[in-house]
């Protein structure tokens, strides 16, 4: 690894732990003693956990988008991908209800994936491997799931007709510890598979004949990453609803730093999103001060104009 | 060893392209393979490389059938460089040559340190001025080139280039077919696709022609021989020049293609020495 890499990781590290610590102890209600240190374990530390794995998750994910698709401006959300998710998630609190923890949980992650697996499946096969087809279907699929998910809010109690709200808005939740920790296994994996060989990833932006020439199996590779960074979006899904923007911009951000090798933007991208959501947490805390901060506005409000800078800083260049 | 034994090969739905192609390249030769557009260069070269099988006939890599091979252990045989190469965007020329040594970091590791291949690679292609450069401030011949040392870096004694020439200037054409010649003799069989009949011949290397048949026709002895194989083969009249030793053949502008004929001897009578079609 390179001097420059090792810098931006420790950097992106210290990000993420940074904003990890802020997550955990600012805008804390002045309590001294025995409450504030269940606050901080069983309100902070969980809500913390979640936005670190879900944050991180949604880097590695749009990573994987806009390796595979070839294309920068691939991520969960534009791809269609997470509005599958969240049809198919608020479809399934419509018939189970809203019971956040044990089975309900589970059934709507599974819901979540299905939805978002056959979201993007569907897509494919429409693009017949076409980018900007894909991209645009993705557009098209995200503002029809946007629509039916509203749609299906007319059959809500008023008790669910809450929860699905917060999760249209895009929310951390405080869930039993277990259960961003649960959710971490698909990152670990993803981390675990992709980081040691980074430089399989690296060769999916040669020519499709050369990298198979060069050793890798193309397809194989090419489809576990499309299958993780789907695992990954839906996982974030089901937690916390809809976060745009951390997928777009987090691996943006982490080639600007960390360079283009995947041995160092996978986990640059995992460590970079997961500082971003942290600290849009964070500042939803403070400037709400509410317990039920809506995450994914802050997200959408920092990441759109940071991601309108890289994009007009790209054309800039192209120019002559 | 490269071995093509009767290869057919038809894409889906169009014409049969290859009609029972035979080609030996042997360790210690390089094999320049030309014919016209769409001939099936590209297809005979993606077969010989294991990117694409053969409808009929098969390929063989040192002996054994090319697509036995595991993609890896392949790897370390045989390299290949792509008609239309990408270098990543926003990589260094080093970071994209070094990509070439994947393969190698599975067992068993490469006889050669990394370090030594790159420098080779370095000096030899003459990158050494855009080592450190990005590939999307290189000009066409400069990244192909750096596409070219990728894949010596692979470090194989098999190599397969589909016009590894076809954007490199004057000069760097010489070095290429030097280089190419000097990698033969370590003993590396080098089949390549080109557009030029004259320059691989000039340093002693072996052309064979692919002809509109679908069979590879080697380049005759005999001069008459070598003018009408290349006029079959191409469509056009072939003038021939000595040069070194080695009878060179250039396409005959006043040749038998009846349009470019009447074109010329046109713009000769408004009296002056334009070429074919001229203004």
């Amino acid at each position: 690894m390179r001097a420059r890499e090792r810098w931006a990781l420790g950097l992106a590290a210290a990000c993420a732990a940074g904003t990890f610590a802020a997550a955990m102890t600012l805008g804390l209600p002045g309590t001294t003693g025995g409450l504030a240190a269940r606050i901080l374990w069983s309100v902070r530390l969980p809500e913390a956990l979640t936005a670190l794995i879900v944050g991180g998750g949604l880097g590695l994910s749009g990573l994987l988008f806009q390796l595979v698709l070839r294309n920068p401006l691939a991520d969960p959300y534009v791809l269609g991908v997470a509005g599958g998710s969240t049809f198919a998630a608020v479809a399934a609190t419509l018939f189970l209800g809203t019971a956040a923890a044990g089975g309900g949980m589970a059934l709507r992650g599974a819901a979540a994936l299905v939805g978002g697996l056959l979201t993007l499946a569907g897509l494919m096969k429409l693009a017949g491997g076409k980018p900007e087809t894909l991209l645009l279907g993705g557009v098209v699929a995200n503002t029809a799931f946007a629509a039916g998910a509203r749609m299906l809010t007319v059959w809500l109690s008023p008790e669910q007709l809450a929860y699905v709200t917060t999760f249209l808005v895009g929310f951390i939740p405080t869930p039993p510890a277990a259960i961003p920790l649960l959710l971490g296994i698909p990152c670990l994996y993803t981390l675990a598979r992709f980081m040691p060989r980074g430089r399989g990833l690296d060769l999916l932006l040669l020519a499709d004949d050369e990298a198979r020439a060069t050793g890798l199996e193309v397809e194989r590779v090419r489809r576990e990453a499309l299958l993780l960074a789907t695992v990954l979006a839906a996982a974030a899904v089901t937690l916390c609803g809809m976060l745009g923007f951390v997928g777009l911009v987090v691996p943006h951000l982490a080639r600007l730093t960390a360079g283009r090798r995947h041995r160092v933007l996978v986990p640059a991208s995992f460590l970079l999103g997961a500082a971003f959501l942290l600290a849009a947490l964070t500042a939803g805390k403070l400037v709400g001060g509410s317990w039920l901060a809506p995450v994914g506005v802050y997200t959408s409000l920092v990441g759109a104009p940071v991601f309108l800078v890289l994009l007009v800083r790209s054309s800039r260049r192209e120019l002559p | 060893m490269i071995e093509l034994r009767s290869v057919h090969f038809a894409y889906p739905g169009a014409q049969r392209l290859l009609r029972g192609a035979n080609l030996v390249i042997r360790p210690g030769e390089v094999v320049a393979l030309a014919g016209p557009n769409g001939a099936g260069k590209s297809t005979l070269l993606r077969i010989a490389a294991g990117l694409l099988a053969p409808s009929e006939g098969e390929a063989l890599l040192d002996g054994r059938p090319v697509e036995s091979w595991s993609r890896v252990a392949r790897a370390k045989q045989l390299a290949y460089v792509a008609q239309s190469p990408k270098t990543p965007e926003e990589w260094r020329v080093s970071e994209i040559v070094e990509l070439g040594d994947y393969p190698h970091r599975e067992q068993p590791p490469a006889p050669r340190p990394l370090a030594i291949r790159l420098e080779e690679v370095r000096t030899r292609l003459g990158l050494a001025t855009v080592w450190e450069r990005r590939a999307d401030s290189l000009s066409g011949g400069e990244a192909q080139k750096v596409s070219l040392a990728r894949a010596l870096v692979q470090d194989t004694p098999n190599l397969v280039l589909d016009e590894p020439a076809s954007h490199l200037d004057l000069a760097n054409q010489m070095v290429l077919f030097r280089s190419l010649s000097e990698l033969a003799t370590q003993g590396r069989s080098v089949l390549l696709a080109t557009h030029d009949v004259n320059l691989s011949r000039l340093f002693g290397q072996r052309l064979v022609l692919l002809n509109g048949e679908g069979i590879v026709k080697p380049m005759p002895e005999g001069a008459e021989e070598q003018g009408r194989l290349l006029r079959q083969a191409f469509g056009v009249a072939f003038r021939p020049v000595e040069l070194s030793g080695t009878l060179c053949w250039f396409p005959d502008p006043r040749g038998e293609n009846p349009a470019e004929a009447t074109a010329y001897s046109g713009a000769r009578e408004d009296g002056g020495p334009k070429g074919p079609g001229g203004r």
